[in-house]
């Protein structure tokens, strides 16, 4: 797997002829189009098109149509509607939201007459208990009758007022407020209003078309709600049936006219001068041909292909090429930021080491079995990007379980296979070897360091960038050096005398030189004269500690994979806990147990592990090899999900 | 030993984080109405539960005002039911800060002759009272009064008042009298809090300074009233600022002068520091009590300290809505209104 090899193409031809040009571009789907401008020289007298997208109002009304109506457009052939033109399109948009809106009136009138009704209804339902007709109530001479509804905390106050002249009835209570009527001679009205003012009294208005008493108007209203409700779903008919009529020929002009919407926005990337224009993009290598042929229809069209890094003010944008088994794990590598042209592809080396890492941390056979079956089948049905991940991972646990002889928490299970089959090292039994799998994990952790390293040197020396391959701590004096310390560390622990003197001189003392000296060094090699920029003494205090920091680096990242067989042994010891808690319980809840706790730690474990693994791929591996600074590759398309507001 | 109630506190902090913001507040500057106001309370911040059955569509002004101040005795019940710490006498304080206000009020409207005491009795606190707060609404004499509250502990702080000859009563001495019990009984309680009582203190004596610069202020400024009358209407507790500072700076002849002498002081340096506009004296002493109750919540993890400072930023949350709901009724320009929220 590695990056898909492209052609710097620079298409030219007469003017009239740019927008056939676009239209071949957008459909070929494998052209990566760039702003002329960027490319062009200024004394060439260039000018770039800016001008007003005219297919942008009628895209406009026809997303307010679909806003109002609730479809959504989606691409067809337009073929039918291609020649058409734009004032007999625009005249059929608006016809269809005139009509839209006769609807959607309708509609809302029925609604706000719903919403009255309602409102009506919800009053009079809390009156209930009165018995005389509202009409009569509300035309007494003599007492006055006021509706509505009183917070409870007013109504605790009432018999404060024992002696006012009037009485309050209250029907149904709701959380903060009574529902009731407050009677009061017409001469004490005004002072026993303002007394209700006071407590926050709400008062009711009983609509004119409410008659009868509490129970005759509540079921008038009840009916003239479900009336209300029939002739808003009528509306709501009628118009799903109109837009029925129109979706097809709707999704038509959208189509076409989004396709020439985007088509035309293109037009802003090319360079004109005098009749002629031109373009500049990237096209894959392996199609160049095929698009060649594809633009020579048009009859003024040249194109001309170099390489792709041709234009230093360019670069060439970068699209990975997949292969099945690594193809997912790309999506942590767009997550960090794609290579560059001539970088290192990562993903195969993510996919492996990855797997790797969450393997040794969820070793469980029965887990890892579970985890990948639920990778697949959410990236299947749901079209999960980390479901293929999940899936493989899952497959590494599984590995990773057989070798540790752990199935669903059970860690005795396998034993009797592996002494059928007569192997006596297996299974390896994390609980009871601790300390080595810390420290095959702190070693497992050089050793992915030390390849790192080696494809940062692989990639300097290829993009002659001989400061980092040769004398930065990633590149070879690091590399020696690291591998010089650890080398010796592990011959003294074996009895062998390893620091001797010219070891010590050549293989650590001289590569921590090189990289103090790594800038005047790198100068030197590509025959420029170095610059010391503020003097010797800052040289010297900047390279101390950026070198100091170096070891430390060494040291930190390494140690730093402890974490792997870390979490090896909590996963091992989560499960003993679920079994030793499924032991205590009861014949009957012990299953449940074990099947819930195996749910909770492949729960937890699984997400801790996958962060786990890929903080370790990006702080640890990545740093050292991978700037991530790649410009994707997006090849010119109609959008046709885009928006036009 | 003394329980330190820390889940309190955790709790406390967690109630404290749905806190309104400064775009909360500068979203409802920027409404139109009451209405409005109420309606981005309840769909946007955590008052939609206490205004889940209100139509804001139709609430009254004072009736907002009277959930909002509801909902802090509510959220009070809830912090000291908690850890039931409400059975230690410290946890009352607000109950007796109620009784305190409602006889202040009692005792206003005795002098205005009005009957509104009623309108705005918290009746949902009636419960926990000492004496019955709807009964008290009809009072309408001092004497009744006295009598009213003769088996309450303010009996004693008020027996020695008595009206002048127009039967109106000196409000200023009352409130001070009945301030000056509430302090003291929250020094003598503060032990029974479960924390830091010195701490607590520390933070009282600074709350009781500020409260004591503002009176004077007021009386100096408003009233014109002689050394000796504001003397006799201060506080009779003292933290930085001692008795003789304070006759120091109320002896000043006019209001500039006062706050002169007041910017030499501890706070008044704290807050020309802060950028406070200090001839705006009243809205900086608030600002600083503020800030100094937010620092104490973050700072300390002790209960009654903690529940202090927390109702105190509770209750200027409260009082901030409500100036920006009286700014919006009355039409007031919202950088008028933003001068008066204090975050």
């Amino acid at each position: 797997m590695s990056i898909e090899k492209m052609e710097f193409v620079n298409i030219s031809g007469h003017t009239k002829d740019l927008n056939a040009a676009l239209v071949k571009l957008s459909e070929c789907g494998c052209f990566h189009i760039e702003s002329a401008s960027k490319v062009a020289k200024k004394k060439s007298g260039y000018t770039t098109l800016k001008e007003e997208n005219p297919y942008t109002p009628l895209l406009k009304t026809l997303n307010e149509i679909s806003a109002r109506s609730g479809i959504s457009f989606k691409s067809m052939d337009f073929s039918d509607v291609e020649n058409d033109s734009l004032a007999s399109l625009e005249k059929y948009l608006s016809e269809v939201s005139d009509t839209l809106d006769e609807y959607k009136t309708a509609e809302r009138q029925a609604r706000e007459q719903l919403s009255v009704h309602e409102q009506a209804m919800y009053q009079v339902d809390h009156l209930q208990g009165i018995t005389a007709d509202f009409q009569q109530i509300f035309h007494c001479e003599y007492i006055k009758i006021r509706l509505g509804r009183l917070p409870a905390d007013s109504f605790a106050k009432l018999p404060f007022y024992d002696d006012k002249p009037f009485f309050f009835i209250h029907f149904s209570q709701e959380q903060e407020y009574y529902w009731g009527m407050y009677l009061v001679p017409a001469a004490y009205l005004d002072e026993v209003e303002e007394i209700f003012d006071e407590l926050y009294f709400e008062r009711t208005r009983i609509p004119d078309f409410v008659h009868g008493d509490a129970e005759t108007a509540s079921s008038e209203l009840h009916q003239m709600v479900e009336e209300d409700k029939k002739e808003i779903e009528r509306c709501v008919k009628q118009l799903n049936e109109f837009m029925l009529l129109k979706t097809e020929k709707l999704c038509k002009i959208f189509s076409r006219l989004k396709t020439q919407h985007d088509n035309f926005d293109l037009r802003n990337k090319a360079a004109i001068v005098n009749d002629k224009f031109c373009i500049v993009g990237f096209v894959p290598r392996k199609d160049s041909e095929h698009f060649a042929e594809m633009l020579g229809d048009i009859e003024s069209v040249e194109v001309t292909m170099q390489h792709a890094d041709v234009n230093g003010k360019l670069p060439p944008p970068i699209k990975l090429k997949d292969n099945s088994f690594s193809k997912p794990f790309s999506l942590f590598v767009e997550m960090y930021g794609l290579p560059s042209y001539n970088g290192i592809n990562p993903t195969n080396f993510v996919a492996i080491t990855y797997m790797l890492l969450f393997g040794i941390m969820f070793g469980d056979f029965g887990q890892g079995v579970v985890l990948a079956i639920f990778g697949a089948l959410m990236g299947k049905f749901k079209k999960w990007a980390m479901g293929p991940i999940i899936s493989r991972v899952g497959i590494s646990a599984a590995i990773f379980g057989l070798l540790f002889g752990s199935v669903f928490g059970y860690e005795e299970l396998l034993d009797p296979v592996y002494e059928r089959l007569g192997i006596s090292f297996l299974p390896i039994k994390v609980m009871e070897n601790v300390a080595p799998i810390l420290v095959a994990t702190i070693a497992f952790g050089v050793l992915l360091i030390m390849i790192s390293i080696l494809i940062n040197i692989v990639s300097g020396i290829k993009n002659k960038d001989y400061e980092n391959a040769l004398f930065s701590n990633n590149g070879i004096a690091g590399l020696v050096f690291f591998g010089s310390i650890l080398g010796g560390l592990v011959g003294t622990l074996l009895g062998a005398k390893v620091f001797s003197v010219p070891y010590v001189l050549l293989l650590i003392v001289l590569p921590l030189v090189l990289m103090f000296m790594r800038e005047p060094l790198a100068c030197m090699v590509k025959g420029k004269k170095y610059k010391m920029e503020g003097g010797v003494v800052d040289f010297i205090a900047a390279n101390f500690f950026e070198v100091f920091e170096f070891l430390l680096s060494y040291v930190s990242n390494s140690l730093s994979f402890v974490r792997v067989g870390g979490f090896a042994i909590s996963h091992a010891s989560m499960m003993l806990v679920v079994m030793a808690l499924a032991k205590g319980m009861s014949g009957a809840a012990s299953p449940f147990m074990v099947v819930f706790g195996n749910v909770f730690v492949m729960g937890i474990e699984a997400l801790l592990v996958c962060i786990q693994a890929m903080r370790l791929e990006f702080y640890e591996l990545f740093s050292r090899f991978y700037s991530g600074d790649g410009v994707p590759f997006t090849p010119v398309k109609i959008n046709y999900d885009e928006t036009i507001e | 030993m003394q329980k330190k109630y820390n889940a309190t506190v955790a709790k406390i902090m967690a109630v404290y984080g749905k806190r309104l913001t400064q775009q909360d507040y500068t979203e409802m500057m920027n409404r139109q109405s009451v209405a409005d106001v109420a309606d981005y309370l309840k769909k946007n911040t955590y008052y939609s539960r206490l205004l889940a059955s209100i139509d804001t569509n139709t609430i009254h002004r004072g009736m907002l005002e009277n959930l909002l101040r509801r909902s802090v005795f509510e959220t009070y019940m809830r912090i000291t039911g908690f850890e039931h710490i409400s059975k230690q006498q410290f946890y009352n304080y607000k109950i007796i800060q109620t009784e305190i206000d409602e006889i202040l009020r009692c005792i206003r409207c005795i002098n205005a002759g009005s009957d509104k005491l009623i309108q705005d009795v918290p009746v949902y606190i009636n419960h926990l009272t000492s004496f019955d707060l709807l009964e008290l609404a009809k009072i309408n004499s001092f004497s009744d009064l006295l009598e009213f509250i003769r088996k309450t502990p303010y009996y004693v702080v008020l027996k020695n008042i008595s009206p002048n000859e127009d039967g109106k009563v000196d409000v200023t001495r009352c409130e001070t009298l009945l301030r000056n019990y509430y302090i003291n009984m929250l020094k003598e309680t503060a032990d029974s809090g479960g924390g830091d009582a010195e701490q607590f203190n520390r933070f009282l004596e600074a709350e009781i300074d500020l409260i004591n610069v503002i009176n004077s202020y007021r009386l100096t400024a408003y009233f014109g009233e002689s050394e000796e009358e504001i003397e006799k209407d201060m506080l009779t507790f003292y933290g930085r600022i001692t008795a003789e500072r304070h006759r120091e700076i109320y002896s000043a002849p006019n209001a500039e002068e006062f706050i002169r002498r007041f910017s030499k002081t501890y706070y008044g340096r704290q807050m020309i520091r802060n950028g406070y506009d200090i001839s705006n004296i009243e809205q900086s002493v608030r600002r600083l009590r503020h800030k100094y109750a937010r620092s104490v919540l973050r700072r300390s993890g002790s209960a009654p300290l903690s529940v202090y400072a927390f109702f105190f930023l509770l209750e200027t949350e409260v009082q901030n809505i409500i100036s920006i709901i009286e700014g919006i009724r009355y039409g007031v320009e919202s950088n008028m209104i933003a001068s008066l929220v204090i975050t």
